[in-house]
């Protein structure tokens, strides 16, 4: 099961990772064309303070899935690679997975919740650990 | 090992799959008297609108049984329980024998005794059975009636807005939803809902059905006489314990389970809305007929069935739904009769962002909090709340919205073991 | 919404009491909203010069180490830091500039609303100027002293005339070491060529023209502005005045002045008092009008009229916030464009005044000094005018103030020192060797929402004084020790050591002596100076038992000022480091090494008690080295010297 990892102690809040998730979550995957699209860029990673420093959340695909449990379509389920995905088309947008997720990793939209989806796009590179410029955000080896 | 589910909803579908993810030798049956592939219930309102027909609400895959080798009687009632003999008796007579039993038969509509109760018109709402039947008779209807203010009531109410009939719902109570929330919510959701074209009389109760063959008009409680021609009673669900009535299973509302969704006997376990469980924020036994506990009850009774010793968390009332285009989670002590004078309450509306909090605090403990449009980290609340986790220090924090779990850490890291879960750990333990 | 302000006035926390619970967004809250700072920002290791960028260095060593130029950390962070004494400098000397047309128009304009008040004054700085003033009217002066002061700013031979005002020693040490200051405009040309992409790479070299800019600041176009102005509206005498929101009247029109310019709030100042504008204030129900100042602008109509001053930098929106200001003009620097929100919450008139300076949505009533009086009289009577809009309702003047004594200058401190028939500076020097005063500090420069507000600036005060050390101040420092008391005589027998007490008490002046706005910082350069001629305290401003602070700072200004202080030989000590931390060798340059070129160097101490500490330990080791008497009355801290 792949995971990333944080390392607080190097995290220089530049929030390079949120606008990489962002850019990577657009029909252009471009900083400059996505900012004309029509649905705005939404990252999936959210840094803000805490105490004296600050901490970055993202959906930890747990290992039991709590909001897998609180989904009332089983839009939200965990994959054969562990991976905790939302199966948008069927989201009916209701929250009752943000009413439980204890990280608050799931925020939501006008028509289906928004989280960590691990990047499905790529090439199996994760966009906030590539954008992160002090290595802060790697992946568990 | 031979289990028996009766109940083909969430906690009976959960309990089933843990079962089979832990034992590839366990005979599974389910028992159910609907014949329907599994549907989400919480969704049947939107039947109702045209908004979702059955297939998009369906919440397991067409090979569901297939897949988890699962014996499915669908379309069979389960009559009674033989908790001596172990078996279970159908409504074909046919008596089916189990080593461990999972009685997750839900509840049906509580109908209240009012006279014109049985004319035709006049319908519960709990499957999607009944749903379409509502659909069907709203061609023909100009004016549809609510009796109950509660979340089906609401939910339908919300639905039927849109169908383009005259709506009205009639609220026992002060406010709606009033076992979830208080007035001040209440009336911003109420506000929206009447926007949206619902009329709502509050204090106000049906007390009669006229009407020849079928519903013709509606005779409240303050003797006003409204026409009519569809009334959805949404007063309540009523726990499906008519089965074990021959037995000598503790029941109150519901099935009495403990906390390892066991009832008081030993192989007999309940779990979903029939079942009554703890509530660790009113420290009582509580009916917290809610989806996400449901999953849980029918988890943790699968897993000691099992041989897995597992207890349920820690839980409350819990609740979280989109009406008329805004989102609402309520958990905890929010409701209208939940105001106990020991508490301190704070009422935080932000008019320009169409956001509201409301935080209730018990000796420096979250016992309840109810957000309205801004939704994010409900989740985080959630948690502290049902750790009883001390937030004296947090409080300034949490009134000014920064609640989310970063800004939390600080408080979550002085209270370090009470956060056990793997994942938990994980990240607690990054922090040296 | 803000929390609360825990160590700040009480006006203050009345006034941002309001502003949550009527959910009007002010400073604090858009600072909140700022968390987490960029730490690259923050460490001064983001370079933005060119478009090869935007470029990071990885302050952990794993990512870059270098832009894409190949600049390392030193010169990125080097770069910035000189781009940001620049822009101070910029700041101050433009001002300067402005000071200076102004006294060529009240010499050559015979219709000019500007007058010369200070003849003395004007013939001292001819003098410094080489100009024969012999059968010259002061106009005729006046006319050769702003042109040599203009001349200051382009010239393209020799160096700065006015700089000459420092001590014989600290002109060889910046000759000798290169930094010289040539022509104010020059320096700064100089300094963004030199951080164009592909200039110097070198961070010693790039600091030391940052000190050559910064005194071309200090020595050049801030005391231009300083002296000159004293020339066109008075040289400030000690005089008896109050602070704090408290002075805007529920019963008058209020009109604020924010800025910086002195040819605008001192038109307004005066013209306040024209007895038509007065009438028909009352006509419209008046009691009459008050002028009150914000920020610098009040430091400058405070030092010479003795106007009230209404806050500092952190309050300008809070002054909105009692709902009394008819009219808020601002002209340039430490405007906080976020004002035209709040005021436009209220019944508010803000108004921009300078050509340079304006925001979007805001009226502009556009000041020219050649129609200064009627344009002061249409400014104030925009306000009476504004005066019925008023919502009585929501009017909350919180009902503070406190009284100040302010108008010190070097020469005003000679005057009350020595008397009227013998002025001088011996006493000050006197009471320094003999031990009943330990050393003087200037606490200086702004507020800043990233400090809990006022409490470094009060805290480290109040620790100098209980150790004998005379305190100097100007600019929201000044207004913060007024706010809490210390700028009254009496506060020497609350706060001040037994010796400073003694001082005070012979002399009737206060322990904190106000000396004006930041750009009179240059009042504090020359009462160095003069300190220095006096004699007995070594020869050159490194020698003297001094030191400086600027606890709370916030602008550009404020580090060209820091700069020109280290440059002239005193140590500097602010609380939260200049953007230097991602660069080893260049905080070691600054804090550390420069001391052997300058004499002068920065010292960054968050906690404000300990930074209040490392001053005295500096001050005691000055003493050390002059040989001074011991301390005449037993000391609350003992430094380790």
């Amino acid at each position: 099961m792949r995971k990333i990892t944080y390392d607080r102690s190097k995290c220089m809040a530049c929030r390079s990772c949120e606008v990489a998730c962002a850019i990577e979550h657009t029909m252009s995957k471009n900083l400059y064309k996505a900012l004309s699209e029509k649905d705005k860029p939404l990252p999936r990673r959210h840094l803000s303070p805490s105490g004296t420093a600050c901490f970055t959340v993202s959906c930890f695909h747990c290992e039991d899935p709590i909001c897998a449990e609180a989904c009332i379509v089983s839009a939200l389920k965990k994959d054969e690679n562990g991976k905790v995905i939302c199966d948008t088309a069927k989201c009916i947008d209701c929250g009752m997975c943000i009413m439980v997720c204890p990280f608050g990793a799931i925020t939501i939209s006008e028509t289906f919740i928004i989280k960590c989806d691990m990047c499905p796009d790529r090439d199996g590179s994760f966009a906030c650990i590539e954008a992160c410029p002090t290595k802060a955000l790697k992946e568990k080896k | 090992m031979k289990v028996l589910i009766i109940g083909n909803h969430a906690a009976g579908l959960t309990a089933a799959e843990v079962l089979r993810k832990n034992s590839d030798k366990t005979d599974i049956t389910i028992i159910s008297k609907e014949n329907t592939p599994p549907y989400s219930r919480c969704l049947v309102s939107d039947i109702i609108s045209g908004e979702k027909n059955i297939e998009d609400i369906l919440f397991k895959d067409k090979d569901f049984y297939e897949k988890n080798r699962i014996n499915a009687m669908l379309g069979k009632t389960a009559l009674s329980v033989d908790a001596e003999n172990k078996t279970v008796i159908l409504d074909d007579k046919s008596k089916i024998p189990y080593d461990n039993l999972i009685i997750a038969t839900g509840g049906d509509p509580a109908m209240p005794d009012l006279p014109g109760i049985n004319l035709k018109g006049v319908f519960g709402l709990r499957t999607d059975q009944d749903a379409l039947k509502i659909k069907d008779y709203l061609k023909n209807s100009k004016t549809a009636v609510v009796l109950g203010g509660g979340l089906v009531g609401i939910k339908a109410a919300a639905a039927l807005s849109l169908t383009g009939k005259k709506v009205k719902v009639f609220v026992a109570s002060s406010g709606i939803l009033s076992q979830i929330l208080s007035k001040d919510e209440a009336d911003i959701l109420q506000n929206k809902l009447e926007d949206q074209g619902v009329e709502f009389l509050m204090h106000s109760d049906g007390k009669e059905i006229m009407g020849k063959q079928k519903a013709e008009c509606l005779i409240t409680d303050k003797g006003d006489k409204i026409e009519c021609e569809l009334i959805i009673v949404a007063k309540g669900v009523k726990a499906n314990t008519g089965l074990i009535k021959d037995t000598s299973i503790k029941t109150d509302h519901g099935i009495i389970i403990n906390d390892s969704c066991m009832t008081n006997i030993k192989t007999i376990y309940a779990a979903g809305d029939v079942a009554q469980s703890k509530d660790d924020i009113r420290n009582e036994s509580w009916m917290n007929s809610i989806w996400p506990l449901a999953v849980e009850e029918g988890k943790v009774a699968a897993l000691n069935i099992s041989g897995k010793k597992t207890n349920l968390l820690e839980r409350t009332s819990m609740n979280a739904f989109h009406i008329a285009g805004t989102w609402l989670v309520s958990c905890g002590l929010t409701g209208l009769r939940d105001t106990k004078e020991d508490t301190e309450k704070y009422f935080l509306l932000d008019r320009k962002k169409n956001n509201y909090k409301k935080f209730i605090f018990k000796d420096n403990q979250l016992v309840g909090f109810a957000l309205i449009g801004n939704i994010l980290n409900a989740g985080v609340l959630n948690l502290l709340m049902r750790k009883k986790i001390n937030l004296g220090n947090t409080k300034d924090q949490l009134l000014a919205g920064k609640y989310d779990f970063s800004s939390m850490i600080p408080c979550i890291m002085e209270n370090k073991e009470r956060f056990n879960e793997p994942e938990f750990r994980e990240v607690l333990d990054s922090f040296k | 919404m803000a929390k609360e302000l825990k160590f700040a006035d009480n006006a203050s926390k009345e006034m941002l009491n309001k502003a949550n619970k009527e959910n009007i967004e002010v400073v604090w809250d858009r600072y909140e909203m700022m968390q987490p700072a960029c730490g690259f920002g923050e460490l001064g290791i983001c370079c933005k010069i060119c478009s090869m960028g935007p470029c990071r260095i990885d302050p952990f060593g794993e990512g870059a180490q270098t832009g894409v130029c190949g600049a390392t950390v030193d010169t990125i962070a080097a770069r910035n830091l000189v781009r940001m004494i620049a822009g101070g400098a910029s700041a101050h000397s433009d001002h300067g500039r402005d000071i200076a047309h102004t006294l060529l128009l009240a010499a050559t304009d015979p219709n000019s609303d500007y007058k010369i008040k200070d003849k003395e004054k004007l013939f001292r700085i001819a003098q410094v100027y080489n100009i024969d003033t012999k059968g010259k009217d002061e106009k005729h002066v006046a006319k050769e002293v702003a042109e040599k002061a203009l001349n200051e700013f382009g010239q393209q031979h020799g160096t700065i005339k006015i700089a000459e005002m420092a001590p014989k020693k600290r002109l060889e040490v910046w000759k000798k070491a290169g930094i010289m200051p040539r022509a104010i405009d020059r320096e700064i040309v100089e300094s963004m060529h030199r951080t164009h992409m592909g200039v110097d790479a070198d961070y010693k070299n790039l600091i030391k023209h940052g000190m050559r800019t910064a005194i071309s600041d200090g020595w050049g176009g801030s005391l231009i502005a300083t002296e000159l102005s004293d020339v066109l509206f008075g040289s400030p005498n000690p005089l008896k005045s109050k602070v704090n929101l408290g002075v805007l009247k529920e019963d008058h029109v209020n009109l604020l002045v924010h800025g910086h310019e002195p040819t605008l709030s001192d038109m307004i100042a005066i013209v306040s008092q024209d007895k038509e504008l007065v009438q028909k204030a009352i006509d419209k129900g008046a009691k009459g009008i008050v002028v009150a100042g914000i920020c610098c602008t009040a430091n400058e109509i405070l030092m010479r009229h003795g106007i009230p001053i209404a806050g500092s930098f952190l309050q300008q929106e809070l002054a909105l916030l009692t709902g009394a200001v008819d009219l808020m003009t601002v002209d340039v620097q430490c405007v906080m464009p976020g004002l035209a929100t709040v005021a436009g919450c209220f019944h508010t008139k803000l108004v921009t005044t300078s050509p340079k300076a304006k925001i979007p949505g805001v009226n502009h009533i556009e000041f020219s000094e050649d129609k200064a009086v009627q344009i002061a009289k249409d400014i104030i009577s925009a306000a009476i005018d504004n005066y019925p809009n008023r919502n009585k309702k929501n009017v909350t003047i919180p009902d503070h103030t406190e009284k100040l004594v302010a108008g010190f200058t070097p020469e005003s401190i000679y005057h009350i020192l020595g008397g009227k028939y013998r002025s001088t500076y011996r006493p000050l020097n006197d009471a320094v060797m003999s031990g009943r005063l330990r050393g003087a500090a200037g606490v200086i420069g702004c507020s800043n929402p990233n400090m809990e507000y006022e409490e470094a600036h009060i805290k480290l005060v109040k620790e100098l004084l209980k150790n004998d050390t005379l305190v100097v101040t100007t600019g929201c420092n000044a207004i913060t020790c007024a706010k809490h008391g210390l700028l009254r005589p009496e506060a020497a027998f609350e706060y001040a050591g037994k010796g400073l007490q003694e001082i005070c008490h012979a002399t009737g002046i206060p322990p904190v002596l106000h000396l004006g706005s930041c750009v009179d910082n240059s009042r504090i350069l020359i009462t160095l100076a003069n300190i220095v001629s006096e004699g007995g305290l070594g020869e050159d401003i490194s020698d003297i038992p001094v030191a400086g602070a600027a606890p709370e700072w916030m602008s550009e200004k404020a580090v060209s000022i820091g700069f020109y202080f280290v440059a002239s030989g005193v140590y500097t000590m602010i609380c939260k480091p200049l953007p230097v931390m991602g660069s080893k060798n260049l905080f070691d340059y600054i804090t550390d090494k420069i001391e052997n070129e300058v004499g002068g160097k920065w010292a960054f101490e968050i906690d404000p008690v300990l930074a209040a500490h490392k001053m005295l330990d500096h001050i005691d080791k000055k003493r050390k080295a002059l040989k001074l008497k011991p301390m005449l009355y037993k000391q609350d801290y003992k430094s380790k010297i």
